[in-house]
This record gives structure tokens, sequence and C-alpha cells, in this order.
């Protein structure tokens, strides 16, 4: 069960980082006002990083076997 | 000083002239931003008011696992809402219409992956119309100005931009200037290639 939610988990993470790179991207390549695009980009990764380690430190600390006791993988 | 001023301009643009000014940057009305964004804002507040409400609903479910389970899920939202958040504004503070000393530059951004870079100098600028139309735009004072090109079919539209009737003045002025400037370069022209003959 945890090897599935794993692999699920991976999937997502992978796909929130992808959308966060191409954000920073844009903010870094197409602002017209560098302060605008420094600042856009220490803003939203300061919090994005906070936000995505906490969601796989929680992630981690489920009990997986305790939600589905029925289904072993 | 001078050297970091040429490299980091305050405002430039991919395809700027060398002494090419920037006059305007427009963006679009922030009630279009804002319409967007209170969606986000409620869900914010929401998700952040039921950290609260939930424990007092429902004590037994306020620690251990399931407790766990609903901060994932709250975590998650958040993380969501966040992506989101800056999708938005990337598609509002992207779009834009740059009024220089020499042309309307309009970049326009669909999502991530669809970028519109087009312009129109104003020698070609025929005529100017701006509309505002609806309680609220009348209201916070946006609309469209429409800038008729010398060809027929072309138009250039600064869609829901605030305080369209100046920006339609200013355009004017822009145009009448270009068109008075390219006259003005022409009889030079012109005088130049007479003066050999008399």
């Amino acid at each position: 069960m945890r090897l599935i939610f794993g692999v699920l988990y991976t999937f997502l993470f992978l796909s929130y980082i992808t959308t966060a790179l191409f954000i920073v991207f844009h903010l870094l390549r197409y602002s017209l006002d560098r302060k605008t695009a420094i600042f856009g980009t220490l803003f939203f990764i300061v919090v994005f990083v906070i936000l995505l380690f906490i969601n796989a430190l929680i992630f981690f600390s489920l009990p997986f076997e305790e939600f589905f006791p029925a289904v072993i993988l | 000083m001078e050297n970091t001023k040429k490299l980091l301009p305050p405002r430039h643009f991919p395809g700027q002239h060398e002494n090419e000014q920037v006059l305007q940057v427009i963006h679009r009305h922030w009630f279009n931003i804002t319409i967007h964004l209170i969606m986000v804002i409620v869900l914010s507040l929401f998700m952040i008011g039921s950290l609260s409400i939930v424990p007092s609903l429902f004590p037994e479910a306020s620690d251990g696992e399931a407790w766990r389970f609903f901060l994932f899920v709250q975590n998650t939202l958040f993380l969501l809402l966040w992506l989101y958040g800056f999708l938005v504004w990337i598609d509002y503070y992207f779009d834009v219409w740059i009024i220089t000393s020499e042309r309307i530059v309009n970049i326009e951004q669909k999502g991530l992956f669809t970028r519109h870079i087009s312009e129109l100098r104003f020698a070609r600028v025929q005529d100017v119309k701006s509309t505002v139309s609806g309680l609220i735009p009348t209201m916070l004072n946006f609309g469209d100005v429409t800038v008729q090109t010398a060809s027929e079919e072309d138009h250039f539209v600064f869609r829901q931009i605030g305080d369209p009737f100046g920006i339609k003045d200013e355009v004017m002025r822009l145009a009448r200037t270009a068109t008075r400037d390219d006259m003005r370069d022409l009889a030079q022209t012109l005088v130049k290639k007479e003066a050999p003959t008399s």
C-alpha cells in the first residue's frame, strides 16, 4: 500500500516542481522590471518550498497500513 | 553605477531599440485579476477557518492519524492554490501593452505556453477609439481602446485597461507627433534632392 501511494506521491511531487520551475522561468525571463522579477521569484520560491517541505513531511508520517489494513503490498 | 543602469534598465522588453524610451506600461485593469483571485482568497480563508472549526466540531478527529491526514489534504490544497494563484498572476501581469517613444508593443500571454508579441508604429495609426461599457467598468473607469491602422483590416486592441480615454488621447498625441516628424523628414529629403539643381 505504501508503495502505491509512494509512486503516486512521487508523480504529484514532480508535477509540483515542474509547474514551479515553469513559473520561476516566466517570472525571471519575462518580467519587464528587474525588482519585480527578483522579489516575485523569491516570494514564490520561499512559500512554495515551505509548503512542499511540510507536505512531504506529513505524507511520510501517514500510517497507510492503518488506513488500509486489508490490503498488503 | 552608469554601467549597472545600462545592464539593468528600470524597464526593458525584448526587441527594445537602443534609444527607444518606454513611456507607459499598461496592464489590464486590476478588477480583472481580482475576480480570479477572489476564488483563491475565499478558499484560503475557508481552509484556515476549517483548521479551528474541525477540531471543535469533531473532537475525536483532532488528534492522531485522522488529524494528520486532514492536515495533509489541507497542505496539498494550499500548495495547489499557491501554484494556481501565480499562474493567474502570470496570465495577468505578462499580458501587457507598452507605449514607447516609437511604437506600441503588445505582449499577449495566454497560460504558460502561448505568448504573442506584435507592434504598431505611430506613423501607421489612423484612428483611435475607446469603449467603456457596463456598470462596473463605468464606475471603475476601465475598458477597451482600439487603434485602427493604415491597413483597414488591421487593428490593435488594448483590452480592459484602466483610464481608456486618457490612453486614447496619449496614443493620438504620439501618432500626430510621429506623422508631423515623418512629414518634416520627407520635406527635408525633398529639399536636399532639389538643392544641387537650383
